[in-house]
């Protein structure tokens, strides 16, 4: 355990002092990968698909706002969907648009989460998402999950039903038909959409009370609610060959997330800050670095030993 | 010569002011009323904004059996029942707005307070500087 803390105490120090490269190489990692995900998937339009696009798209994402990252992904997304067909582009582009006006303008914080639930979603662990947002975000975080798992599986019955999409003989009441049903008649959407954002909610609700152990039994507590709940519902559904990959998901994440309690329990993460001001007498360039707690190595115990031997 | 709590009160609201005063100016300028109101009233229109894309893309879907099964001699039953929707959608949106934007608001303040408070605190700081350098006017 003592090794575990002084692992934890290192870590809040290497992101104290290195913060403002881990924060750019995080981002660019999660960017990349979320284009490539989309190249697999989508990957229409050549242009927008390619390498050297993504790598440039992945760089800019890494310097700009988290939102704006959002925003690109959404536009290389739509770029895709207009290479497959035009009614495809202008239905999901409305749907965004919806996203854009009921959700995106309120939480600024969390919207980072949607992508990183897409990102979940398609590695088979978005449990571990769900439940580290309701760790470390506040209730706006449920919703982000659920755009999520949304666009997920949105962009899933895309890819799959790409060639009756495209095809000539489908007309616009066709493709929007075609489209809407997906959202409407997907029922392994709609189950892990409910249960996922059941699992922030309940995550987040639990780990605020007072009771002891909050952050453990919030976890627990989440992790049992949404297996059992997913594990019926695929079975009643008959997605049984679906199963492995939800065991093998939770066992992941419950891992991941026990993880992300270690390191964010009690834990504030400041990174070292630069900031330059002045006053009447001088120019003054402050770097500022967090303080950290004295790792266990580096404390000195004294022991004392009763002497049998009064002075 | 340099002095050490100045420094570290600036170096403080220099922070914040890079990473969230632009977030909380709002809340220093407006009254909490007036300051939800605003983002109430925002909300009206990209709510019935977001309605009337969803409903009409759900209408256009099922157009054509719409219009089979259309009773037009119940026309204003019809609109009741949309408005009627409409009314119950835009209630839980503008509630959701109304619960954000207060709690933003009551965090926001509090965080300017503290701000506040360092802003004070320098203040004195440069007064009891300012006492200490001047002359003391003695007689000649």
């Amino acid at each position: 355990m003592t090794t575990l803390l002084e692992w934890k105490e290192k870590a809040k120090q290497i992101y104290g002092e290195y913060g403002r490269v881990i924060e750019p190489c995080a981002k660019f990692f999660v960017a990349f990968l979320t284009l490539l995900v989309i190249r697999v998937e989508l990957g229409y339009m050549s242009s927008i698909s390619s390498i050297p696009v993504t790598l440039v798209l992945a760089l800019l994402c890494a310097f700009l706002p988290q939102n704006v990252t959002l925003y690109i992904l959404g536009i290389v997304v739509l770029g895709d969907l207009y290479a497959l067909s035009t009614e495809v582009f202008a239905v999901s582009a409305l749907l965004f648009l919806v996203i854009i006006l009921l959700y995106l303008r309120f939480a600024p914080k969390t919207t980072y989460l949607t992508l990183l639930t897409v990102l979940g979603s398609v590695l088979h662990v978005p449990y571990l998402v769900a439940g580290g947002a309701g760790l470390l975000y506040g209730p706006g975080a449920v919703v982000s999950v659920g755009c999520g798992i949304f666009i997920r599986y949105y962009v899933r019955g895309i890819s799959e039903n790409d060639a009756a999409l495209a095809s000539a003989d489908s007309s616009a009441t066709t493709v929007l038909s075609t489209l809407l049903s997906q959202i409407t008649g997907n029922r392994e959407m709609i189950l892990m959409l409910l249960v996922l954002m059941l699992m922030t909610l309940l995550v987040y609700l639990i780990r605020r009370s007072s009771m002891d152990h909050s952050w453990s039994v919030a976890i627990l507590t989440g992790f049992l609610v949404e297996f059992i709940i997913l594990f019926a519902g695929l079975l009643i559904m008959g997605y049984a060959t679906k199963l492995i990959w939800l065991v093998i998901g939770n066992v992941i994440s419950f891992a991941g997330v026990n993880i992300i309690q270690f390191l964010f329990f009690n834990v504030d993460y400041k990174r070292t800050e630069t900031v330059q001001f002045e006053d009447d007498d001088y120019y003054y360039y402050v770097k500022a670095v967090p303080k950290i707690k004295v790792s266990s190595q580096e404390k000195k115990v004294k022991k004392f030993k009763a002497s049998g031997r009064r002075e | 010569m340099i002095n050490e709590q100045h420094v570290k009160l600036m170096t403080k609201m220099e922070i914040f002011e890079d990473k969230e005063m632009q977030e909380c100016l709002p809340m220093a300028e407006y009254y909490r009323s007036d300051y939800v109101s605003k983002h109430i009233i925002i909300s009206v229109f990209t709510g019935t904004f977001a309605f009337l894309l969803l409903s009409g893309l759900l209408l256009t879907d099922g157009l054509e059996d719409l219009l089979y099964s259309l009773d037009f001699s119940n026309l204003r039953g019809i609109i009741g029942v949309y408005l009627l929707w409409y009314l119950l959608f835009m209630g839980i949106y503008l509630l959701v707005t109304f619960v954000v934007y207060h709690t933003r608001y009551t965090a926001g303040r509090k965080k300017l307070r503290k701000m506040y408070q360092r802003l004070s605190l320098l203040e004195k700081i440069y007064e009891k500087e300012e006492q200490q350098t001047r002359p003391t006017g003695g007689n000649a």
